[in-house]
């Protein structure tokens, strides 16, 4: 044969800032697809740099769809650099059929998992936990909110994608293996599901401000005694009416009202609510 | 600078924010509490730009794409409320306001692009059946361009032809549209929290959510400190967790 294909960190740090990219062409048919070709391109490249052949098979399977979680598009990426590395290398005349057919194998094998956890971890626990910190940093007054998210979500951003990706290519074909064989994906989400259920409920608690201005007179033995609603709600506990509400929207959610027909209904309710001087 | 040179300024830099989101790096700035910071320091008024992007990042905070499922689009919405509040003197939590349908009509425009990229899908695929990758990879850079494309448009329309508009608009606003919008801006929030309870929730870990909320209305536990007791009874948890079983929830992931 001929000689060695070596894949080196310049490769992988190629793949590495490629998928930075990931979602630039994604659309309705195969999403992320072209761009996880882009990532590829350069290893691609260097591997069936001698074998057109090789190369336009390559192709071809990696424009079959693909879509997950962004975050975990390197880690895909790793293990898929790893054993085209190896259909590259691959004596002539030997078949190499089951192990190309096992790229795209891996890749959809890991692409639902990994968009599930992703979603729970990603988009549901770390932005909104490091967003919500510097939101209320924001609204106390001090610019140090935004770049204490930004600086964080960076960290995690760029840090997380590069072990993932070394982590994939030097697993290769054994990291779906072991991800099915444990059961890593399911505790990662349920611990990324606990944390952000309990900043979700200090969200609920304390950034949905709505208040009722309702008094209730009622003919006392010393005249009109006056109570106000909102000091009877708050003695039960204060953000009942916030909670009330996010229990609503859940419940009308889960009977298939889209958020923009709720978002239009909140105005309606608003208005009726001001109007009628039952909240302020 | 003139209205057209304040318009092109604008437009960029919601371009480049909004470029964030699907063109490259996901660094963030695209998420409302650093679009409204920047668009504010650009135009020299960081604490209304500060105010404006934080309460829209709560409004947004549960507003994620799962799937196939394109959110509104709180980039754009943040950058141009933000631009006219400070351009045209809007009143803050009016802004607030403003951006929930600007969020859906930039929605509007992502799902375009998502059907416009389809077409790129056929031109690269005609490359890679004969293995020119190059060829292929190329149709990717049109992608990022459309992208920076959606978010500079609207802004710098919206800038060069509604400011001068929108300012007449809101002088003599009554105090009933002010404070219906201020109402509901305090209310809108609970709709990304509803998202994030139903993305997050399974009936086994609801005690956690309401650990939360104990937490804080009542014990007053601030954010940061509820997160990290969060934390704690995460590893507990997961700590007590058996091993092996993956199957099962790969499915369940699945559904």
């Amino acid at each position: 044969m001929s000689q060695v294909k070596k894949i080196t960190k310049a490769d992988l740090h190629s793949a590495y800032w490629r998928s930075f990219f990931d979602m630039a062409s994604i659309n309705y048919e195969r999403f992320q697809t072209l761009g996880y070709l882009f990532s590829l391109q350069k290893v691609l490249k260097k591997l069936y740099a001698d074998d057109k052949e090789g190369l336009t098979r390559a192709c071809v399977r990696h424009m079959e769809m693909f879509n997950t979680m962004p975050l975990f598009i390197p880690s895909i990426l790793g293990t898929t650099i790893a054993i085209e590395e190896k259909v590259a290398n691959m004596e002539d005349g030997e078949d190499s059929t089951e192990l190309e057919e096992s790229i795209n194998n891996i890749k959809i094998g890991l692409m639902g998992p990994f968009a599930g956890i992703g979603d729970s971890l990603g988009w549901g626990t770390v932005r909104p936990v490091l967003a919500s910190v510097g939101a209320a940093m924001a609204l106390g007054g001090s610019f140090l909110g935004p770049i204490f998210f930004l600086v964080m979500w960076n960290i995690f951003n760029f840090s997380f994608r590069y072990y993932t990706l070394m982590y994939g290519y030097n697993k290769g074909t054994s990291m779906l293996r072991d991800i099915k064989s444990s059961n890593i994906i399911e505790k990662i989400s349920t611990g990324a599901s606990i944390l952000g259920l309990m900043v979700l409920g200090v969200l609920v608690a304390s950034w949905i401000n709505i208040k009722t201005v309702l008094e209730l007179t009622v003919q006392g033995p010393d005249g009109p005694v006056v109570t106000n609603l909102q000091a009877v709600l708050d003695g039960i506990i204060p953000g009942l009416l916030g909670l009330g509400l996010t229990m609503l929207l859940v419940a009308m959610m889960r009977r298939k009202w889209t958020t923009t027909k709720l978002i239009g209904l909140i105005f309606v309710a608003a208005f009726v609510l001001y109007a009628l001087k039952i909240a302020a | 600078m003139g209205n057209f040179g304040l318009a092109l300024l604008v437009g960029v830099v919601a371009g480049i924010i909004e470029w964030d989101i699907y063109g490259g790096f996901h660094t963030m700035i695209n998420r409302p509490l650093a679009a409204g910071t920047i668009m504010g320091l650009v135009l020299g008024d960081l604490p209304k730009g500060l105010y404006i992007g934080a309460s829209l990042e709560f409004v947004y905070l549960g507003s994620i794409s799962v799937g196939a499922a394109i959110p509104p689009d709180a980039a754009s919405a943040t950058s141009i409320s933000t631009a006219l509040a400070i351009i045209s003197g809007i009143d803050k939590n009016v802004a607030i306001a403003l951006a929930i349908p600007v969020a859906s009509f930039a929605q509007m425009l992502q799902m375009f692009i998502w059907t416009v990229n389809t077409g790129l899908m056929h031109k690269a695929d005609e490359s890679a059946v004969v293995g020119d990758i190059d060829g292929a990879c190329k149709w990717h850079y049109v992608g990022m361009l459309l992208f920076f494309l959606q978010g500079f448009v609207p802004a710098f329309l919206a800038v060069l032809f509604g400011a001068p508009y929108v300012a007449g608009l809101v002088s003599g606003m009554p105090t009933l549209i002010t404070g219906w919008l201020t109402l509901a801006g305090s209310m809108l929030p609970a709709v990304g929290f509803a998202m994030l309870f139903i993305l997050m929730n399974k009936p086994k870990l609801t005690p956690f959510f309401i650990i939360g909320f104990v937490l804080a209305a009542s014990f007053k536990g601030t954010l940061v400190s509820t997160a990290l007791i969060g934390l704690a009874a995460a590893l507990i948890y997961v700590n007590s967790m058996e091993d092996g079983n993956a199957a099962k929830h790969v499915r369940r992931v699945r559904e």
